[in-house]
């Protein structure tokens, strides 16, 4: 294991004058993240672009995952450091590359020389590393254009170091620098996707959920429970809101059209959302809205939902198809646990016939004669609230 | 609290606390010990023994084996018979799990009951063409999920005289402490019961073995229970489950006739209001009077057990041990409810702290729950 990790941050280079708003920001990510699974001190330094980690005792593998999932880093390269002398660095490489445990038959050597008082150039030090690669292992032959082991060695000031291998990160922002957002989350596919696209996108990320309660039963909350687990790691220190909505339900059933149920359902939502956001100053609300895609998501309802909304309602899946969406579940992690059937309140309230393009006048005067904010209110006060560390953990 | 799900599990009744909570503390030894601490255990477990034989009248011709539940009871007594894969059993697909699984276990091949609409045995077709060859029929007394009640002597009787060799094993937890049940007879070669459904302690069962069935260990070990069943023997549970035993059958006959005068309260009370709520088994000839099912059409069971839970007030939408499961499931299908109804099955379910006036509670607010969900059956 490794006692360096060269963290490269993504988009930074776009950002000029805040880049150090931004710098500080993933930086405070990434040493929470590093606390929580690393005990020993380490140190988190800026370098050229980078930000180098280093500890006494070797980071765990651990580490390295869960700052795969951090907003904003490109990605992490394990790392050997060495003295400045050209002759350390072939057997740390060998070593290096000895200890990968797959079959890999390709290879480049990148030497980044920007301590230009090294003796070397980098095409030099390149070239030499490669030939003396190339005599240890027959197996491996050179590739410029698209190698499988990427041999970097950046010469620094004081010190060499060395990396074979490198971690992909998600990219993007990191957490906080693009404001702070209500997350709606159902229990399918598509509101985890949504709020995982929004953390990529810097978003800061309160998660709400409508729990219709005596109408669908407690492992529904327990699913949105799990779910918010696992979003909670691409966000740093979240929190999750269970509304109570089964009385709300069932009054707007009682005295609305039918086929305006879910649709009412949805513009009372937005409203609690916009509530919290009211309460903790957020920016935004965010959906897993794909146009089209059920009836309460054709353009003609979401603009009557969108009328109402005191913020703007982010829908980063507007234009991605179902298994688009499915698909990037499974890379997030959240597929198995949204794919679990579970009673859905929507769907036993569900109109016949719902709505596709709602007749604005009942819409306008149905929502004036129907204030129900003091109850959304009294409901909002009533909801249970989880928050969510770096690693996913529920904490008190 | 107004608690109707005794079929999944009763309250403690207080002597049974009483006696378990003093032996938890007193009786610490173990019953096989060679000191006197342990023999005296023994003792007690051994008169515990013949309680239980003698509450169903097995004298001379059966052993009991105290067990940690029905399910190791069901178990051991499937198991021990020693089939064959392949072998025929007869068996009812509408019954507990912990009688269908270990047969599977067995890889035997499973012959069903016929069953009639309403939950009956369709006798005259299983004896029609009763198949001489099956080693074995597994059969609750009483079915955990819609109570029918099956005659289990008249039933065993005919069985044996088409197939003198048959291995009867019957279950019968729903049916231990609340209805008449005799094994003078001797045509019954495995019974098991549970504790917890008495009012006794969990983590307790209790299994009949013919002295003539076959019954070989599930565990082997210190060969306790005539070799039967090694583990040392849990004393305390042992003891309060007597006790709630005792007490159940020293109050079988009015706690029966209470729970009659409750059930047809019921039935009569949602009838003359609600004309659309069902009881699907209701039509058979035998049902228990402590098992009460109901469909009400179009609203799902689950969400009528949560409003009723606000209030307090606490029911089975199911069997407690498959109420996970969503939509149409098997063994309804073998009670023969129509798969329409399976996910609207209510199971309200009655035992000794059952009053008369909190059921009449429960029907004001079911009713009330029901008419309330009534815009979600439009």
């Amino acid at each position: 294991m490794y006692k360096i990790l060269a963290v490269s941050v993504d988009e930074l280079w776009l950002k000029g004058k805040n880049r150090k708003v931004y710098i500080q920001a993933i930086k405070r990510h990434i040493k929470s993240v590093v606390k929580a699974f690393h005990s020993d001190p380490f140190t988190c330094l800026n370098e050229n672009q980078r930000l180098i980690l280093e500890s006494d005792i070797s980071f765990n593998e651990e580490v390295i995952i869960s700052l795969q999932k951090v907003p904003g880093i490109n990605a992490i390269t394990p790392s050997q450091k060495i003295n400045l002398n050209f002759d350390e660095i072939t057997p740390v490489v060998i070593n290096e590359l000895e200890n990968l445990d797959c079959e890999l038959s390709t290879f480049k050597v990148i030497t980044n020389r920007s301590n230009k008082q090294f003796p070397m150039t980098s095409m030099e030090m390149s070239r030499e590393l490669g030939a003396l690669i190339l005599q240890k292992f027959s197996n491996l032959k050179v590739d410029v254009k698209s190698p499988e082991i990427q041999v970097r060695v950046k010469v620094a000031t004081e010190k060499i170091y060395i990396s074979v291998k490198k971690y992909k990160g998600i990219g993007g922002l990191p957490c906080g620098t693009s404001g702070n957002i209500v997350t709606m989350l159902s229990g399918g596919f598509d509101s985890p996707v949504a709020s995982y696209l929004m953390s990529k996108r810097g978003c800061k990320q309160s998660f709400i959920f409508f729990y219709s309660y005596p109408y669908v039963g407690d492992e529904v909350k327990e699913k949105i429970l799990e779910i918010s687990k696992i979003l909670g790691k691409y966000q740093y220190r979240s929190k999750l809101y269970v509304v109570p909505f089964g009385e709300i339900q069932n009054e707007i059933s009682k005295s609305c059209f039918e086929e305006y149920r879910t649709l009412l359902f949805r513009k009372y939502m937005v409203d609690c959302a916009n509530l919290l956001a009211d309460r903790i100053n957020a920016d935004a609300i965010c959906t897993g809205d794909a146009l089209g895609q059920v009836s309460s998501q054709t353009i003609y309802n979401i603009s009557a939902i969108d009328k109402y909304s005191k913020r703007p309602i982010l829908r980063p899946l507007i234009g991605t198809n179902k298994v688009d969406i499915i698909s990037l579940s499974k890379e997030i992690g959240t597929h198995d646990t949204s794919v679990i059937p579970h009673d859905d309140a929507c769907a036993l309230f569900a109109p016949k016939h719902p709505i596709i393009k709602p007749d604005l006048d009942y819409w306008d005067d149905f929502i004036d004669r129907n204030n129900l904010e003091d109850k959304l209110i009294k409901m909002l006060d009533s909801s249970e609230c989880y928050s969510i560390d770096v690693t996913g953990k529920i904490v008190d | 609290m107004i608690y109707l799900d005794y079929a999944a599990s009763a309250p403690v009744r207080s002597k049974s606390l009483k006696v378990l909570t003093q032996s938890m503390t007193e009786d610490f030894a173990n019953p096989s010990a060679g000191h006197k601490l342990g023999k005296n255990l023994k003792k007690r477990v051994e008169q515990a023994r013949i309680d239980f034989i003698q509450l169903l009248q097995a004298q001379n011709n059966y052993k009991f084996i105290f067990t940690s539940s029905a399910t190791e009871s069901n178990n051991t007594a499937i198991k021990g018979i020693g089939l064959k894969k392949g072998e025929k059993v007869y068996c009812h697909f509408g019954d507990h799990p912990s009688l269908i699984r270990p047969l599977e276990a067995c890889g035997v091949t499973m012959l069903p009951i016929p069953i009639l609409k309403g939950g009956d045995i369709d006798s005259f077709s299983l004896f029609q063409n009763f198949d001489r060859e099956a080693k074995a029929i597994v059969l609750a007394h009483v079915n955990n999920q819609t109570g029918n009640e099956h005659d289990i002597l008249d039933l065993s009787k005919k069985i044996k005289q088409h197939a003198p060799n048959i291995h009867i094993h019957i279950d019968a937890v729903q049916s231990f402490g609340k209805l008449e049940i005799n094994l003078n007879k001797n045509i019954i070669d495995t019974l098991s019961i549970s504790s917890h459904k008495v009012g006794g302690p969990k983590g307790a069962g209790g299994l009949y073995v013919s002295n003539q069935a076959k019954c070989c260990p599930l565990l082997d070990g210190g060969g306790q229970c005539e070799g039967i069943r090694s583990s040392t023997m849990a004393a305390p549970i042992i003891y309060s489950f007597n006790t709630a035993a005792q007490e159940a059958f020293s109050e079988l006959d009015q706690e029966f006739s209470k729970v009659v005068e409750i059930k047809s309260h019921i039935i009569k009370e949602i009838k003359n209001s609600n004309k659309d709520i069902l009881f699907p088994f209701e039509e058979a000839q035998n049902v228990s009077p402590y098992i009460l099912n109901m469909v009400v059409p179009n609203i799902p069971s689950d969400i009528i057990l949560r409003h009723l839970e606000q209030k307090s007030i606490f029911i089975s939408s199911s069997s407690a041990c498959s109420s996970k499961i969503k939509g149409e499931r098997p063994e309804l299908h073998a009670l023969k409810l129509d798969g329409k109804y399976h996910k609207n099955l209510l199971r309200v379910s009655f035992g000794h702290e059952t009053t008369l006036d909190e059921v009449k509670i429960f029907i004001d607010e079911f009713l009330s729950v029901c008419q309330e969900l009534k815009f979600l059956t439009r």
